[in-house]
């Protein structure tokens, strides 16, 4: 009778306890939500390096001592890297001349292969075979181009030669009127485009708006490194809590389910990091050698690397990149024999299955040999499913979430029939 | 009457004693013997990675062939350590008291449990996880071969007990 009465009181505070501590948690999720991706992101870069834990392991170091110069490593390298990637990417005026070249050029060689007559507006015979497909592409292509009258406000004062910059080379220009002719309309509006007062007026109401959201996100943002550091130089603090969660009876499955998922994570995110940046240097490399200027080959490189996540994506990415670059090319600098700007195409097409063969038969078995090998639908899918619900942040966390999923669900199972549990 | 010092926040937290409760857990590890070897500072690093657990009277802290993964040190309350058989029902193996470990073949490997171990008082435990022994290996290597070097010399002991018994058996025959 009084065991019962115990077993019901037992029953009444863990449900009422439950209840309250799932509301609690759900409401703090739901009202911290900004702090997610911080949180997250924090998390999995310690994941990343988390091999560095056991650097510098001196006795005569004091633990603090050694923290510091491990946070301060990281940092510096992450700050490197970042100011490396910035000053390599074209600032505004080689932006807006990339954007006049691929227009012009992009005109200039459809029109070559479809021999089509600036006067007549005919074409080959081929022309008449795709004309009605192909016109629309065109089309959208120019009008995603097409620069905006700010953009040509811009583009002329700096032809003229502002903030500090060399003016614009005569080529380019030229190019720029050419596509202006193309199109009408945006000539029109960039001459007569006023620049008055009260858009002045919005434009600093919304540089104001700017800043402070702006402001707001970076403080948020401040969480990251604190969660980082934590993360990564916990001894083990932060998994006994949980663990302390767990009931006796599954104490041991719990523990040995945390580290078969916490190695597996850790494993992926390294791998697929490694994986990534080994593709991105590759590219670089061997765009370079072609001839292609260090920073689009830098460009084309980091953006294959981050694509390579998506399985073939990453190749997808780099060919067309790589293709789209060398037919605009002005000019090229092969460090390598027999590479000319006639056959670039070609060699650009071989650099990128060079690559791809080099990630598949080296880097793949090398660096993820030991991780989660997750098919590439599942990943794609996933990706999708996550910018679908949760936008940005789901792309970032869906590839751990899928490799969570399938580690716990591959290993509960398993461990729960061992247990004889069920 | 003395008057009474002020308190100096600052100093006061540098210098701050450690938790009873700490002191008390550290204490106690010094007097395992499987952690006798290791000097204060390397108790405070491996104290870290102790899971801390309470069993109810008649509670399991763990079964039969179910997979082994952890060490456990009784500090205080009683375990008894089964086999049982279906037919022969349980067999009482040995009885762990305060300040004894039992479970310490899961350090090397997962192989089955080859008997139970049941709390029969409340007992308060703690629990070396053989994941935590292996990254202990990397991250303090000093520590993990020190406790290496205990496992290997308590299975010697346990080896040549059995020799004993199985030699005591074999005269009886």
């Amino acid at each position: 009778m009084k065991d019962s009465s115990r077993r019901f009181r037992g029953i009444l505070i863990y449900s009422v306890t439950g209840i309250i501590a799932i509301s609690a948690i759900v409401f703090l999720i739901w009202s911290l939500r900004p702090m997610i991706m911080p949180v997250t992101i924090g998390i999995l870069l310690a994941y990343l390096f988390r091999p560095l834990k056991t650097a510098f392991k001196y006795r005569w170091m004091p633990e603090a001592a050694r923290a510091t110069l491990i946070f301060s490593i990281i940092t510096g390298s992450l700050l490197l890297s970042f100011n490396f990637i910035q000053e390599n990417i074209p600032n505004e005026k080689e932006n807006l001349e990339l954007r006049v070249r691929l227009k012009y050029k992009f005109n200039e060689k459809f029109e070559k292969i479809m021999g089509l007559d600036q006067v007549t507006g005919k074409g080959n015979f081929f022309y008449d075979l795709v004309a009605k497909d192909i016109n629309p592409l065109r089309i959208g292509v120019n009008k995603s181009l097409a620069l905006t009258p700010e953009q040509s406000e811009r583009f002329l004062a700096f032809r003229k030669g502002v903030e500090g910059f060399e003016p614009v080379a005569d080529n380019y220009y030229q190019y720029y009127l050419v596509n202006i002719n193309d199109n009408p309309q945006s000539l029109e509006q960039a001459s007569t485009e006023p620049a008055n007062t009260t858009k002045a007026v919005g434009a600093t109401a919304q540089e104001q708006s700017m800043l402070l959201y702006l402001i707001g996100t970076l403080s948020v943002w401040l969480i990251m490194p604190i969660v980082f550091i934590f993360f990564l130089l916990d001894d083990g603090a932060i998994d006994q809590f949980f663990v302390k969660l767990v009931p006796n009876r599954y104490f041991e499955l719990a523990l040995t389910l945390q580290e078969e998922v916490d190695g597996a994570i850790g494993k992926y995110l390294r791998g697929i990091s490694m994986e990534c940046a080994l593709v991105a240097i590759s590219m670089v490399v061997c765009l370079y050698l072609v001839g292609i200027s260090f920073k689009v080959s830098l460009i084309i490189g980091v953006l294959t690397g981050v694509a390579t996540v998506i399985p073939f994506l990453g190749t997808a990415v780099g060919l067309i990149a790589s293709i789209v670059y060398v037919l605009i090319a002005e000019d090229l600098n092969p460090l390598v024999p027999f590479v000319t700007i006639d056959n670039a195409a070609i060699a650009v097409i071989l650099v990128n299955v060079f690559v791809h063969l080099l990630d598949n038969m080296l880097f793949q078995p090398i660096v993820l040999g030991g991780a989660v090998n997750l098919h590439p639908l599942v990943i794609i899918i996933g990706l999708l499913a996550g910018s679908m619900l949760f936008g940005a942040a789901g792309i970032v966390l869906a590839i751990p979430a899928i490799v969570i999923l399938k580690v716990v669900s591959e290993n509960t199972f398993r461990g729960l029939k061992d247990y004889r549990i069920i | 009457m003395q008057e009474k010092k002020p308190v100096d926040v600052f100093w006061a937290t540098i210098f701050r004693k450690r938790k009873p409760a700490e002191v008390s857990r550290n204490h106690f590890l010094k007097t395992i013997p499987f952690f006798e070897d290791l000097s204060a500072k390397q108790l405070k690093t491996l104290s870290v990675h102790l899971h801390e657990r309470r069993y109810e009277e008649d509670e399991y802290l763990f079964e039969v062939n179910h997979p082994a993964a952890a060490l456990f040190i009784v500090a205080r309350g009683e375990v008894i350590v089964e086999s049982s058989s279906v037919r022969e029902g349980a067999t009482e193996l040995a009885i762990i008291k305060s300040g004894e470990f039992l479970g310490e073949l899961a350090l090397l490997d997962s192989s089955p449990r080859s008997a139970s171990a049941r709390a029969t008082k409340p007992t308060h435990a703690y629990s070396l996880f053989r994941g935590d022994l292996v990254r202990l290996e990397k991250e303090h290597p000093e520590i993990a071969s020190k406790i290496y070097r205990t496992l290997a010399w308590v299975i010697g002991e346990r080896l040549k007990a059995t020799n004993r018994q199985v030699g005591i058996i074999k005269r009886a025959a």
